[in-house]
Protein backbone atom coordinates (compact mmCIF):
# COMPACT_ATOMS: atom_id res chain seq x y z
CA UNK A 1 0.00 0.00 0.00
CA UNK A 2 1.77 3.25 -1.19
CA UNK A 3 2.01 5.86 1.03
CA UNK A 4 -0.14 9.04 0.46
CA UNK A 5 2.24 11.71 -1.04
CA UNK A 6 0.75 14.46 0.41
CA UNK A 7 0.26 14.73 4.38
CA UNK A 8 -2.40 17.63 5.35
CA UNK A 9 -2.02 19.16 8.50
CA UNK A 10 -5.35 21.27 10.03
CA UNK A 11 -3.73 24.32 11.82
CA UNK A 12 -6.73 26.77 13.77
CA UNK A 13 -5.32 30.11 12.46
CA UNK A 14 -7.38 33.39 13.47
CA UNK A 15 -5.73 36.50 11.66
CA UNK A 16 -5.44 39.31 14.33
CA UNK A 17 -5.22 42.97 12.93
CA UNK A 18 -2.24 45.19 13.95
CA UNK A 19 -2.00 43.82 17.48
CA UNK A 20 -4.38 46.92 18.73
CA UNK A 21 -2.09 49.17 17.90
CA UNK A 22 -3.52 52.46 17.84
CA UNK A 23 -3.83 54.89 14.92
CA UNK A 24 -4.31 58.23 14.37
CA UNK A 25 -6.59 59.39 10.88
CA UNK A 26 -6.53 63.19 10.11
CA UNK A 27 -9.45 64.63 9.34
CA UNK A 28 -9.47 64.42 5.22
CA UNK A 29 -9.14 67.99 4.67
CA UNK A 30 -6.22 68.64 6.70
CA UNK A 31 -3.92 65.67 6.04
CA UNK A 32 -1.15 68.28 4.98
CA UNK A 33 -1.13 70.58 7.97
CA UNK A 34 -1.04 67.81 10.17
CA UNK A 35 2.72 67.43 11.52
CA UNK A 36 2.71 71.25 12.14
CA UNK A 37 2.06 73.34 15.28
CA UNK A 38 0.07 76.38 15.39
CA UNK A 39 2.29 79.04 17.22
CA UNK A 40 0.79 79.29 20.01
CA UNK A 41 1.30 83.04 20.39
CA UNK A 42 -0.70 83.87 16.76
CA UNK A 43 -3.82 81.42 18.30
CA UNK A 44 -3.21 83.35 22.06
CA UNK A 45 -3.79 86.78 20.25
CA UNK A 46 -6.63 85.35 17.41
CA UNK A 47 -8.47 84.39 20.95
CA UNK A 48 -8.29 87.44 22.62
CA UNK A 49 -9.39 89.55 19.55
CA UNK A 50 -12.65 87.40 19.27
CA UNK A 51 -13.48 87.66 22.35
CA UNK A 52 -13.13 91.23 22.34
CA UNK A 53 -15.20 91.27 18.99
CA UNK A 54 -17.43 89.18 21.31
CA UNK A 55 -18.29 92.07 23.88
CA UNK A 56 -18.48 94.38 21.00
CA UNK A 57 -20.99 92.53 19.66
CA UNK A 58 -23.15 91.76 22.40
CA UNK A 59 -22.66 95.31 23.44
CA UNK A 60 -21.16 94.75 26.44
CA UNK A 61 -18.69 97.75 25.78
CA UNK A 62 -19.64 99.98 23.37
CA UNK A 63 -16.66 101.13 22.06
CA UNK A 64 -13.16 100.34 21.30
CA UNK A 65 -11.95 103.42 23.89
CA UNK A 66 -13.85 101.44 26.88
CA UNK A 67 -12.39 98.04 25.73
CA UNK A 68 -9.27 99.31 26.04
CA UNK A 69 -9.80 101.10 29.20
CA UNK A 70 -11.85 98.31 30.70
CA UNK A 71 -8.76 95.72 29.46
CA UNK A 72 -5.97 98.28 30.65
CA UNK A 73 -4.53 98.22 27.44
CA UNK A 74 -3.50 101.18 24.75
CA UNK A 75 -6.19 102.50 22.32
CA UNK A 76 -3.76 101.42 19.43
CA UNK A 77 -3.10 97.89 20.48
CA UNK A 78 -6.50 96.85 21.48
CA UNK A 79 -7.67 98.43 17.54
CA UNK A 80 -4.39 96.68 15.94
CA UNK A 81 -5.20 93.21 17.30
CA UNK A 82 -8.53 93.56 17.25
CA UNK A 83 -8.27 93.77 13.81
CA UNK A 84 -7.21 90.08 14.13
CA UNK A 85 -11.21 89.09 14.61
CA UNK A 86 -12.40 90.39 11.09
CA UNK A 87 -10.07 88.46 8.72
CA UNK A 88 -11.56 86.64 6.07
CA UNK A 89 -13.20 83.32 7.42
CA UNK A 90 -11.03 81.32 5.43
CA UNK A 91 -8.06 82.73 6.38
CA UNK A 92 -9.49 82.35 10.15
CA UNK A 93 -10.56 78.55 9.56
CA UNK A 94 -7.35 77.71 8.16
CA UNK A 95 -5.34 79.57 11.01
CA UNK A 96 -7.37 78.27 13.94
CA UNK A 97 -8.95 75.26 13.03
CA UNK A 98 -6.47 73.67 10.48
CA UNK A 99 -3.57 75.06 12.27
CA UNK A 100 -1.96 76.06 8.86
CA UNK A 101 1.04 78.18 9.52
CA UNK A 102 1.35 81.89 8.97
CA UNK A 103 4.07 83.06 6.81
CA UNK A 104 4.15 86.68 8.34
CA UNK A 105 4.29 87.95 11.35
CA UNK A 106 1.30 88.50 14.50
CA UNK A 107 1.88 92.22 13.54
CA UNK A 108 1.36 92.42 9.77
CA UNK A 109 -1.40 89.86 9.98
CA UNK A 110 -3.33 92.38 11.67
CA UNK A 111 -3.32 94.90 8.54
CA UNK A 112 -3.77 91.86 6.26
CA UNK A 113 -7.57 92.39 7.50
CA UNK A 114 -8.25 95.41 5.53
CA UNK A 115 -7.63 93.60 2.21
CA UNK A 116 -10.26 92.21 0.16
CA UNK A 117 -11.28 88.35 1.21
CA UNK A 118 -9.99 87.23 -2.32
CA UNK A 119 -6.50 88.66 -1.62
CA UNK A 120 -5.84 87.59 2.14
CA UNK A 121 -4.97 83.76 1.86
CA UNK A 122 -2.43 84.26 -0.72
CA UNK A 123 -0.80 87.19 1.99
CA UNK A 124 -1.27 84.93 4.78
CA UNK A 125 -0.43 81.36 3.51
CA UNK A 126 2.06 82.06 0.70
CA UNK B 1 3.24 98.47 -5.20
CA UNK B 2 0.21 97.09 -2.47
CA UNK B 3 -1.73 99.18 -5.25
CA UNK B 4 -1.00 97.18 -8.38
CA UNK B 5 -1.56 93.93 -6.88
CA UNK B 6 -4.83 94.86 -5.21
CA UNK B 7 -5.70 96.08 -8.73
CA UNK B 8 -4.91 92.71 -10.85
CA UNK B 9 -6.82 90.91 -8.01
CA UNK B 10 -9.50 92.68 -8.27
CA UNK B 11 -9.83 92.16 -11.99
CA UNK B 12 -9.84 88.22 -11.25
CA UNK B 13 -12.17 88.67 -8.22
CA UNK B 14 -14.30 90.42 -10.47
CA UNK B 15 -14.29 87.69 -13.40
CA UNK B 16 -15.52 85.07 -10.15
CA UNK B 17 -18.30 87.30 -9.36
CA UNK B 18 -21.45 85.17 -10.12
CA UNK B 19 -24.57 87.28 -8.26
CA UNK B 20 -23.59 90.54 -10.06
CA UNK B 21 -22.80 91.89 -6.59
CA UNK B 22 -19.87 94.58 -7.19
CA UNK B 23 -17.79 93.42 -3.60
CA UNK B 24 -14.70 95.27 -4.90
CA UNK B 25 -16.42 98.19 -6.58
CA UNK B 26 -18.52 98.96 -3.05
CA UNK B 27 -15.12 98.37 -1.47
CA UNK B 28 -13.41 100.83 -3.26
CA UNK B 29 -16.35 103.20 -2.83
CA UNK B 30 -15.59 103.18 0.95
CA UNK B 31 -12.14 104.40 0.84
CA UNK B 32 -13.53 107.56 -1.23
CA UNK B 33 -16.21 108.39 1.57
CA UNK B 34 -15.55 110.46 4.20
CA UNK B 35 -15.62 109.71 7.94
CA UNK B 36 -19.27 111.27 8.09
CA UNK B 37 -20.14 109.42 5.14
CA UNK B 38 -19.11 106.13 6.42
CA UNK B 39 -20.78 106.43 9.80
CA UNK B 40 -24.07 107.06 7.50
CA UNK B 41 -23.29 103.90 5.38
CA UNK B 42 -22.91 101.94 8.92
CA UNK B 43 -26.25 103.30 9.79
CA UNK B 44 -27.73 101.72 6.92
CA UNK B 45 -25.94 98.82 6.90
CA UNK B 46 -26.33 97.85 10.61
CA UNK B 47 -29.01 100.00 11.72
CA UNK B 48 -27.91 101.79 14.54
CA UNK B 49 -25.65 105.00 14.91
CA UNK B 50 -21.51 104.40 14.00
CA UNK B 51 -19.66 103.48 17.18
CA UNK B 52 -16.76 105.86 16.89
CA UNK B 53 -15.25 107.91 14.40
CA UNK B 54 -12.26 105.80 13.47
CA UNK B 55 -12.06 105.71 9.39
CA UNK B 56 -10.21 102.37 9.64
CA UNK B 57 -12.68 100.50 11.74
CA UNK B 58 -15.33 101.97 9.86
CA UNK B 59 -13.70 100.61 6.46
CA UNK B 60 -13.02 97.73 8.09
CA UNK B 61 -16.13 96.89 9.40
CA UNK B 62 -18.42 98.05 6.40
CA UNK B 63 -16.26 96.28 4.09
CA UNK B 64 -16.09 93.20 6.11
CA UNK B 65 -20.43 92.81 6.07
CA UNK B 66 -20.45 94.05 2.82
CA UNK B 67 -18.36 90.62 1.88
CA UNK B 68 -19.86 88.90 4.51
CA UNK B 69 -23.24 89.40 2.77
CA UNK B 70 -21.77 88.40 -0.58
CA UNK B 71 -19.37 85.40 0.30
CA UNK B 72 -21.30 84.06 3.49
CA UNK B 73 -19.75 84.45 6.54
CA UNK B 74 -18.15 82.39 9.44
CA UNK B 75 -18.81 78.45 9.20
CA UNK B 76 -20.26 77.15 12.39
CA UNK B 77 -17.25 75.06 13.54
CA UNK B 78 -14.76 77.34 13.13
CA UNK B 79 -17.32 79.98 15.33
CA UNK B 80 -16.43 77.37 17.79
CA UNK B 81 -13.42 76.74 17.91
CA UNK B 82 -13.09 80.50 18.10
CA UNK B 83 -15.65 80.98 20.94
CA UNK B 84 -13.61 77.81 22.96
CA UNK B 85 -9.98 79.64 22.18
CA UNK B 86 -11.66 82.87 23.23
CA UNK B 87 -12.99 81.26 26.31
CA UNK B 88 -9.70 79.50 27.03
CA UNK B 89 -7.43 82.86 26.36
CA UNK B 90 -10.48 84.80 29.30
CA UNK B 91 -9.93 82.34 31.39
CA UNK B 92 -6.19 82.94 31.60
CA UNK B 93 -5.02 79.14 32.17
CA UNK B 94 -3.16 77.58 29.93
CA UNK B 95 -6.18 75.41 27.90
CA UNK B 96 -6.24 72.02 25.30
CA UNK B 97 -6.38 74.46 22.55
CA UNK B 98 -3.29 76.71 22.81
CA UNK B 99 -1.14 74.77 25.03
CA UNK B 100 -1.53 71.15 25.18
CA UNK B 101 0.31 69.92 22.15
CA UNK B 102 -0.68 66.44 22.52
CA UNK B 103 -3.85 67.18 21.38
CA UNK B 104 -4.81 66.61 17.87
CA UNK B 105 -6.95 69.31 16.24
CA UNK B 106 -10.54 69.09 16.04
CA UNK B 107 -12.22 66.00 13.86
CA UNK B 108 -9.10 64.27 14.24
CA UNK B 109 -10.37 60.26 14.26
CA UNK B 110 -8.20 57.87 17.02
CA UNK B 111 -8.64 54.19 15.28
CA UNK B 112 -7.44 51.01 18.31
CA UNK B 113 -8.29 48.10 18.08
CA UNK B 114 -9.06 47.13 21.65
CA UNK B 115 -10.06 43.15 22.83
CA UNK B 116 -10.71 42.47 18.75
CA UNK B 117 -12.82 45.27 18.13
CA UNK B 118 -11.97 48.72 16.57
CA UNK B 119 -12.82 51.63 18.58
CA UNK B 120 -12.96 55.25 16.92
CA UNK B 121 -12.71 58.24 19.02
CA UNK B 122 -12.84 61.79 17.25
CA UNK B 123 -11.18 64.69 18.26
CA UNK B 124 -13.90 67.72 18.97
CA UNK B 125 -13.75 71.23 19.18
CA UNK B 126 -14.12 70.78 23.31
CA UNK B 127 -14.08 66.80 24.59
CA UNK B 128 -14.03 63.74 22.70
CA UNK B 129 -16.63 61.35 21.09
CA UNK B 130 -17.12 57.91 20.82
CA UNK B 131 -19.99 56.15 20.00
CA UNK B 132 -22.37 58.99 20.09
CA UNK B 133 -21.27 60.14 23.47
CA UNK B 134 -19.03 62.75 24.61
CA UNK B 135 -16.69 63.17 26.87
CA UNK B 136 -14.56 65.49 28.64
CA UNK B 137 -11.38 63.56 28.62
CA UNK B 138 -10.03 61.22 26.22
CA UNK B 139 -9.41 59.07 29.25
CA UNK B 140 -12.62 59.24 30.34
CA UNK B 141 -13.81 58.43 26.48
CA UNK B 142 -11.44 55.37 27.22
CA UNK B 143 -12.25 53.98 30.33
CA UNK B 144 -15.97 54.06 28.43
CA UNK B 145 -14.38 51.53 26.30
CA UNK B 146 -11.97 49.37 28.14
CA UNK B 147 -14.09 49.48 31.56
CA UNK B 148 -10.76 50.85 33.29
CA UNK B 149 -8.78 53.56 34.14
CA UNK B 150 -6.40 54.29 31.21
CA UNK B 151 -4.75 57.50 30.69
CA UNK B 152 -6.06 58.73 27.37
CA UNK B 153 -3.30 59.82 25.79
CA UNK B 154 -1.47 56.44 26.58
CA UNK B 155 -3.81 54.28 25.18
CA UNK B 156 -3.60 56.38 22.07
CA UNK B 157 -0.32 56.34 21.85
CA UNK B 158 -0.62 60.16 21.96
CA UNK B 159 1.25 60.81 25.13
CA UNK B 160 5.00 62.72 25.18
CA UNK B 161 7.66 60.57 23.71
CA UNK B 162 5.18 57.94 22.69
CA UNK B 163 6.34 57.43 19.28
CA UNK B 164 8.36 54.44 19.79
CA UNK B 165 5.30 52.48 21.80
CA UNK B 166 4.10 49.87 19.68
Amino acid sequence: MPAPETLRIHIPLEIRRRGGRPRILPPKHVEAAMDREQDPHLLRAIGRAWGWRQRLERADVATLSDLAADEGLSDRYVSRILRLAWLAPEVLERLVVHREPSTISIYDLCFVASLPWDEQPGRVFD
Amino acid sequence: MKKNTRKSAAKAALARQPEGIDVLAELAALKAMTVPELQGKWRVMFGEPAPNASRGNLELRIGYRIQELAHGGIEPATRRTLDALAAEVASGAPGPLIADPRRPIPGTKLVREWQGEEHVVTVLTEGFEWQGLRFKSLSAAVRAITGSHWNGWKFFGLAHGAEARP
